[in-house]
Formats: structure tokens, C-alpha cells, sequence
């Protein structure tokens, strides 16, 4: 039995790569945001602008932030992207929702928990950049509603994720 | 004084002879399926349901027999009279049913019979009864009678189960809470919900089923009456709630929810709403479910540093690790003896349904399927459901707890996912 | 099978054989020397020797003659002595007739006595040939017997040596029995290892079991039940048939079974 279980890792592995290779084009199409060009899925890599010209001015600013595997650590990216938001919503007139996700790896309850994990780190960040915690809505959504419907990393990389919105 | 001579005669009398002949041995076995001869019962032609084909899928299924294939049969016995075990025993059928179905208006009986077929013996006669609509069910009775006469285990053929389908497209309805029989067979919508709905509980009196529901935009536990359809919103609460698990007395549901800051375990009293703390630790602590005699709870805590599996108890609110293999293991079920914990196990990167004895803590994986998930036990612990993915859809499977036989049932319109086994029906 | 056996055997053969010819050696060879004494003793030669004495008695007598003279004187001297002489003659014939009477008769006697004492000798000789001829037989009796306890002696070895042979066979047979049943035992599910039932089983020659019997159960009727249907659907063991009779009916008519599973999970 052992035997198979190694067989079949190595096959998923090998799948995986392979799948990993025809589908990156088509995962970025189907990204929920468009701004966000990432290549691993582990960062997002837009510059912050400034704050003057109020909610354009964070249309370009990233709202989906990922993970690392069973973490909630932010990734510095994140950070850049969350500093942005901050001070567009420093000044309470808006409220923000922010939504956490996990890969569909592991229980379904654990991973609600892990989103909310997620979603609580993002909320935090805000909150020390300002933001007044009465003004964010925090829900997880667990595994429960991937963006991407792969069963391979590049996938699972996209579905570790917070997202934000207004 | 006079009990000593009683005494020594007993002893004496239990002195036998040493056996002075040789003595060979046996000490391991094969455990083959038991073959078994199920012959189509008389008068069941023309019937909407085929009684022989589910008694023979049930019996497959459950990895303890091997059904002969009705083509191989040279005879179709109907009565004891007919059973010539020399023929019976020539294809290889260690046992053998025979049975008639009777229909007085609109009422059917089935009546059969089990023979043991290597010591040419009857083993049982009985009959059951139902309605045109039952047929199924009576099928599965005959199923259960036949397992437990060769087994000693009772049979799990006509339970239900609970699973959660996903259509996979948005709308409402997307979502769906679906009600069935053990084998799939006989499925209907509980309720649907354009929401995720996840983690559905039986009530051990058959007779509720508690879930998680987004539907109000957050997750949220409902209790629904199965008989009437009625709904109940239990909690409300901000951050998590989830995984509810109903007590054995029906009277509270465990729960998780992260009101306190970090997701916590809860008992929630039905009827009165109290709601009591039960873990206390900034890890996240989750997936309750009760033991048997309700003084403990085994959950899932990564206060370690990665998902294991923990106990609790009721009243003392004393921690005890219980798994130690393998860097992730959640979401425990008990068996039905308690002797034993089911749990999802991360092992080579890959997730896969494992078995551990609780008295001596050793661990065995019992799926090859990856991404697994959900494992939910048949109430006789004779076999497992869970959910795992087959050609990029989302599938039941089950496996017996022996690790013999794996079946996948067969894959509906979205994704299903989230079985939950029923008790027995009392 | 059958150079198989004859290889088996092959020893055993070979020492009884030489042990037997041995024997059959020392007997033969006994016989030779027992009847060559006998046959030197009997007396054959007394009648023989009668018949001789009498010619010799009959020669004797024609030998005295005399030369004849003229003298008358001379002549009555000489008819005188002759007379004398013929008297004497006479009486000398008379005398050796007597003598000759007396000899024959003493000789007679002695012959008699001879014949006597030949018959004495002869019956002694019998009477020793019958005693040597006993004592002979006792000899050979005992030989026998000894022969008989040597060969009795040899016998028991050889049984010993072949109960010992049989004893190693039936073992040799035992896990081939053994993996028989075990291929065709299906354990129920609450079997545990540790529980153990024991089967009475009885079989025939042709390796077919044709009774079952629970002698011990496990306290766990299924667990029985499972064991005797383990037996009933093996139902036959091919490698009995070839079993030496010998082995079969002292080891395998009758055998027990102890079922003790060690391999189960639980």
C-alpha cells in the first residue's frame, strides 16, 4: 500500500506540474482581479499610490491578498498594497468587508478557521495603519469559494486569499 | 469438610484424557469475501425495483462478501426442496438465499431463506413487508438479515445519509442539502441555498439535522425537523460558527465559535440557548464531537503548532493530545464502540482518511483517493463515506473499515461532498 | 513416489539384508559339521570279523603232516606212534578240536562279548550319538532362539527406526495442512487475536475430511463457525493420499486443530 501512495504522490506531483504549466495562462484570465499580475501567487506587486485622488486613486491598489499554506502571516507585498487601503479608509466613511479563503487542502471547518485567520491579519494591519475596527466586517468562507477550481499549487496558491472590498 | 469431596470431584471431573494424537496449528487466514449465491426471488419479475440486484449491491459493497453472478447460477431454486447444496458448492458459494415475493393487494412480503451451504444447513427463515413504494427497503432488510447471520455485525443497509451537493454555478439553489438512502439510491433536496452550506449533523433520534448556512451572508448554525422541514437559526453570533455536533442526548449541540476572539469550542442547550465555554486557548480549536456517554469532546487544535487531535472533558475542562502521527490530523469521528477515532491525515503531502486505535495509538490509512475528506461512520463501524475527488469532480466514496473494499457511489450533478452516516433507526 | 520411497528405505534395506544372509550363513554352515561325527561312530565291521577266524581255524589244520618210515619195529614204533601219534593226533585234534571247540567257543564268546560290547559301544554310541545329537539340537534350539532374539531385536529397531521415520513424515506434512486450511479461513469481523477454538477432525485415506467437530469452542460462536467452514470448504487434502499408510493411520485418521489467529489488526 505504501508503495502506491508514493506512486500516486509522484504522479500528482508530476499532474501537477504539468497542469500547473497549461493552466497558468488560463488562471489569469480568470482572476477575479484583473490588477493583479502575479506569477507564483505568493504577492502582489503594484506599487501603492497616493491618497489624493480618493477612491480612484486605490482602483489600481490591490484587493486580493495570499498566503502561504496554513498561515495567516502577511507577506510583505500585502503590507504595501493593506498601507493604501489604510489611509483611504483611515477616515471612517467607509466600511470594509473583508473576506477570507483557504485552499480546498484539508477540513472544511479548519479552513473556515484558517480564512478567518487570514482575514483577521488583514483586519489587524488595518487596524494598526489607522483603520477604526468598527468600520471592518471580517467573514471566512473556508474553502467554500475558491477562484480558482484547480486541484494543483497554482491554484491552491490563488484560493489562499484574502478578499477586500467596500 | 464435606465441600472438599465436592471440590475434588470437580476437579476430577474435570480431568479429561490428554489428547495424545497430533495437534496442527492455524493461525493466520485469508479473509476472502464470503461467496454467496443470491437467487432472484420468485415472483419478483415485473417488480419496479430489483430486489436480487441491491441485495447484491449492498452485500458487494460492504467488502464482506462476493456475490455469484445470476449467470453463473444453473439453478433458480424457490423452495428448500429445490437447494441441492452439491450444486451450490460446485460454484463456489460458501452461502446461499433463496426467497419469494408474495403481493396480497398492493401489500408486498418478501419471504427467504439463508442456507449455509458447506455444512448443508438451514441458517434462518424470515419474511418482511411493505408497500409498492418500500420494495427498496425491503431489499435492504433482507441485506441487513443476510450480513448479520454470517457477520454477527448488524447491518447498515437501510440507513441514510446526509451530503451536500454544489451545482457549481451561481443562482440560487446552487447549494443543496440532499437527504438519501445508504446507497445513494432515493435522493431529495432538504433545503437549497444560493450560500455555501456545509457540515451537516443527524440528530441521534433520526429525527433533526444541524448545518451551517451562509445564507445571511455570514455562517450561521441551523437546526431543521426532517418530518416538517421546519428551520431554526441557533446562533448568530460574529465571527465563526460552526461545526455543530448534537450530544447523545439531543439536548445540546457543540460548536465553534470565534465571538471571543479566536475560534473556541461551545456547548449550546437547544432548548434554553445556554451557551457554554469550553476550550481556552488562542490556537484554533475546532470540529467538536461528543463521545458516547457525553463527558467528553475530541476536537481539533493546532495549539501544538499543527492540526492533531485533542479530548476534553465536560466537567474538568482537562486537554489530552491524542494523535502523535503525522504533522496534520483533523476533524475526528468516533466509532460507534468509541474504541477507535477516524480523522483526515496529511502523510507525504497527501490527505487521506486514517483509522486510529485509541488504546494503542496506532494509526492506519485506509484510502488510496487523495484530498479526502469529510469521513463519516457507518453506525455498525463496519464502513466509512467520505468525500474525495474523482475527474476533477467532487464524489462520495466509501471504503469497510478493514480496508478492503472501495466503492465510489455514483457522481450526481455538482460536486458532492460532506456525507453524514444516520444512526440506526431505533 | 516409488523411488522416493525406495531412497528412503534404501538403508534400512540393505542392513537387514546383510544381517539376514549373515544368519542364514551361520545356520547352514552349522548343519554341515553336526552329522560328520556320527557317521565314523557307527559300527559296521563285526560281522567280518567272524567270518575270517573261521578260515584262519581251517588252515591251520591241514598244515601238520608227516614224513613216513620203514623199521617194523621201526614201522609198530611207528605204527605205534603212529598210533601214538594219531592219538595223539587224536587227541591233539581232539584237544585243538577241544581248544578249537573252546577257542571258537571263547572265541565265540569273545564275539559275542565283542558283539556285546559293540552293542554296548554301539548303543553308548547311540546313546552318545542321541545325547550329542540332543544337545545338538539344544544347541541349534538355542541358537535359534538366540538367532530368533537377535532377529526379534532387529526387528524392534527396525520398527523403532521406522515409527521414528513415520514421526518425521507426519511432521513434514503438518504445514501443508496447515496453509490448506489457512488459505481457505475467512475470519468473521469481531475475531480477535488471542481467541482460539479447537476442531476433531477425521479424515480418510484419500485425504477427505468427513468429520468436523467444535472439541473447544472460542466463546464466540461465529469464530467457530468460521473455523469448521475453513475445514468443510478445504474440504480435501490432496497431500494425504500420497502419505505413506503407515503415517496416515497413526497420525492422520484423527486430528486435532487449533485455531489461533495471530495476524488479525485487532
Amino acid at each position: 500500500m505504501l508503495k502506491s501512495f508514493k506512486s500516486f504522490a509522484v504522479l500528482a506531483v508530476v499532474m501537477g506540474l504539468m497542469v500547473g504549466c497549461s493552466t497558468n495562462k488560463a488562471s489569469e484570465d480568470a482572476n477575479l482581479d484583473a490588477n493583479a499580475n502575479t506569477s507564483t501567487g505568493t504577492g502582489v506587486t503594484d506599487a501603492p499610490v497616493s491618497t489624493n485622488d480618493g477612491a480612484s486613486a486605490i482602483a489600481d491598489v490591490a484587493t486580493v491578498f495570499y498566503f502561504e499554506f496554513d498561515s495567516a502571516v502577511l507577506l510583505p507585498a500585502a503590507r504595501a498594497a493593506l498601507i493604501a487601503h489604510a489611509e483611504y479608509a483611515r477616515n471612517g466613511s467607509v466600511s470594509i468587508r473583508l473576506e477570507g479563503h483557504a485552499d480546498e487542502r484539508g477540513t472544511r471547518e479548519y479552513n473556515m478557521a484558517l480564512g478567518e485567520r487570514r482575514a483577521n491579519a488583514v483586519r489587524d494591519f488595518l487596524v494598526l495603519q489607522g483603520v477604526s475596527s468598527s468600520s471592518i466586517e471580517t467573514v471566512s468562507y473556508g474553502e467554500e469559494r475558491p477562484s480558482q477550481m484547480g486541484s494543483d499549487e497554482s491554484s491552491w496558491s490563488k484560493n489562499r486569499r484574502v478578499e477586500l472590498s467596500y | 469438610m464435606r465441600y472438599w469431596g465436592f471440590f475434588i470431584l470437580m476437579l476430577v471431573g474435570f480431568a479429561r484424557p490428554a489428547w495424545a494424537g497430533l495437534t496442527i496449528e492455524i493461525t493466520s487466514g485469508m479473509d476472502n469475501p464470503t461467496p454467496i449465491a443470491i437467487v432472484p426471488f420468485a415472483g419478483s419479475n415485473g417488480l419496479p425495483e430489483d430486489i436480487q440486484a441491491i441485495v447484491v449491491a449492498d452485500l458487494q459493497r460492504s467488502g464482506f462478501f462476493r456475490p455469484i453472478p445470476k449467470t453463473d447460477m444453473i439453478a433458480m431454486p424457490k423452495s428448500e426442496s429445490e437447494v441441492f447444496y452439491r450444486d451450490w458448492r460446485m460454484l463456489g458459494a460458501s452461502y446461499l438465499v433463496i426467497g419469494h415475493m408474495v403481493n396480497t393487494g398492493g401489500q408486498f412480503q418478501a419471504q427467504f431463506e439463508l442456507y449455509d451451504v458447506l455444512s448443508q444447513r438451514k441458517v434462518f427463515q424470515k419474511q418482511v413487508a411493505g408497500t409498492a413504494a418500500q420494495l427498496r427497503d425491503i431489499a435492504h432488510a433482507v441485506s441487513d438479515a443476510v450480513y448479520e447471520a454470517v457477520t454477527g455485525i448488524r447491518g447498515a443497509f437501510s440507513t441514510k445519509i446526509l451530503y451536500i451537493e454544489d451545482l457549481r454555478r451561481e443562482g440560487p439553489g446552487r447549494y443543496r442539502l440532499v437527504y438519501a438512502d445508504a446507497d445513494g439510491a432515493r435522493d431529495r433536496v432538504l433545503f437549497s441555498s444560493s450560500e455555501p452550506l456545509l457540515s451537516p449533523a443527524w440528530s441521534s433520534d433520526l429525527s433533526r439535522v444541524a448545518y451551517v448556512s451562509f445564507e445571511t451572508s455570514r455562517p450561521a448554525i441551523f437546526i431543521q425537523e426532517l418530518a416538517t422541514g421546519k428551520r431554526m437559526q441557533m446562533t448568530n453570533f460574529e465571527g465563526l460558527n460552526g461545526a455543530p455536533a448534537w450530544s447523545p442526548d439531543n439536548r445540546s449541540l457543540a460548536l465553534v465559535l470565534s465571538k471571543d476572539g479566536n475560534p473556541e469550542i461551545y456547548t449550546l442547550e437547544i432548548a434554553t440557548r445556554k451557551l457554554q465555554r469550553i476550550t481556552n486557548h488562542f490556537s484554533i480549536d475546532t470540529e467538536p464531537n461528543w463521545t458516547a456517554d457525553g463527558k467528553s469532546l475530541v476536537f481539533t487544535s493546532n495549539r501544538g503548532g499543527s492540526p492533531q487531535i485533542y479530548q476534553v472533558g465536560l466537567i474538568n475542562g482537562r486537554v489530552e493530545r491524542l494523535t502523535f502521527d503525522g504533522d496534520y490530523n483533523a476533524r475526528p469521528r468516533l466509532s460507534p464502540d468509541g474504541k477507535s477515532l477516524v480523522v483526515v491525515h496529511r502523510q507525504d503531502g497527501i490527505f487521506h482518511i486514517a483509522w486510529q486505535d485509541l488504546k494503542t495509538g496506532n494509526m492506519r490509512v485506509l484510502t488510496e483517493t487523495w484530498l479526502d475528506e469529510s469521513p463519516s461512520i457507518a453506525p455498525n463501524g463496519a464502513m466509512l463515506l467520505y468525500a474525495t475527488q474523482h475527474q476533477k469532480k467532487g464524489v462520495l466514496a466509501a471504503v469497510s473499515m478493514d480496508a478492503g473494499v472501495k466503492f465510489r457511489l455514483p457522481s450526481k450533478q455538482g460536486d458532492v461532498r460532506e456525507p453524514a452516516w444516520s444512526p440506526f433507526a431505533k | 513416489m516409488l523411488m522416493a520411497l525406495l531412497e528412503k528405505y534404501l538403508v534400512p534395506i540393505v542392513v537387514s539384508l546383510g544381517l539376514h544372509g549373515a544368519l542364514l550363513f551361520f545356520l547352514l554352515h552349522g548343519w554341515m559339521k553336526a552329522p560328520a561325527p556320527q557317521e565314523i561312530k557307527r559300527p559296521n565291521y563285526v560281522q567280518a570279523k567272524l567270518v575270517k577266524l573261521e578260515d584262519q581255524s581251517k588252515a591251520a589244520t591241514p598244515k601238520v603232516e608227516k614224513p613216513q618210515v620203514v623199521d617194523v619195529e621201526k614201522k609198530r614204533k611207528e605204527q605205534e606212534r603212529q598210533k601214538q601219534l594219531a592219538e595223539q593226533k587224536k587227541q591233539q585234534e581232539l584237544k585243538r578240536k577241544q581248544d578249537e571247540a573252546k577257542k571258537q567257543q571263547a572265541e565265540a564268546d569273545r564275539k559275542k562279548k565283542e558283539q556285546q560290547q559293540q552293542l554296548k559301544a554301539k548303543e553308548e554310541a547311540d546313546r552318545k550319538a542321541r545325547a550329542e545329537a540332543e544337545k545338538k539340537q539344544q544347541e541349534q534350539a538355542r541358537r535359534q532362539k538366540e538367532q530368533q532374539a537377535f532377529e526379534q531385536a532387529l526387528a524392534r529397531e527396525e520398527a523403532q527406526l521406522a515409527e521414528q521415520s513415520y514421526a518425521v513424515a507426519a511432521q513434514s506434512y503438518m504445514s501443508a495442512i496447515a496453509q490448506h486450511i489457512e488459505q481457505n479461513w475467512n475470519r468473521p469481523p469481531s475475531a480477535r487475536n488471542g481467541m482460539e477454538c479447537e476442531l476433531l477432525i477425521q479424515l480418510v485415506p484419500t485425504g477427505r475430511v468427513v468429520n468436523v467437530d467444535v472439541s473447544r469452542s472460542s466463546g464466540d460462536s461465529l469464530f467457530d463457525r468460521s473455523a469448521v467452514q475453513a475445514v468443510k470448504k478445504a474440504e480435501q487434502f490432496p497431500e494425504i493420499k500420497d502419505m505413506p499408510r503407515e503415517v496416515f493411520e497413526r497420525y492422520y485418521r484423527e486430528l486435532k486443530l487449533v485455531f489461533r489467529p495471530q495476524d488479525l489488526r485487532q
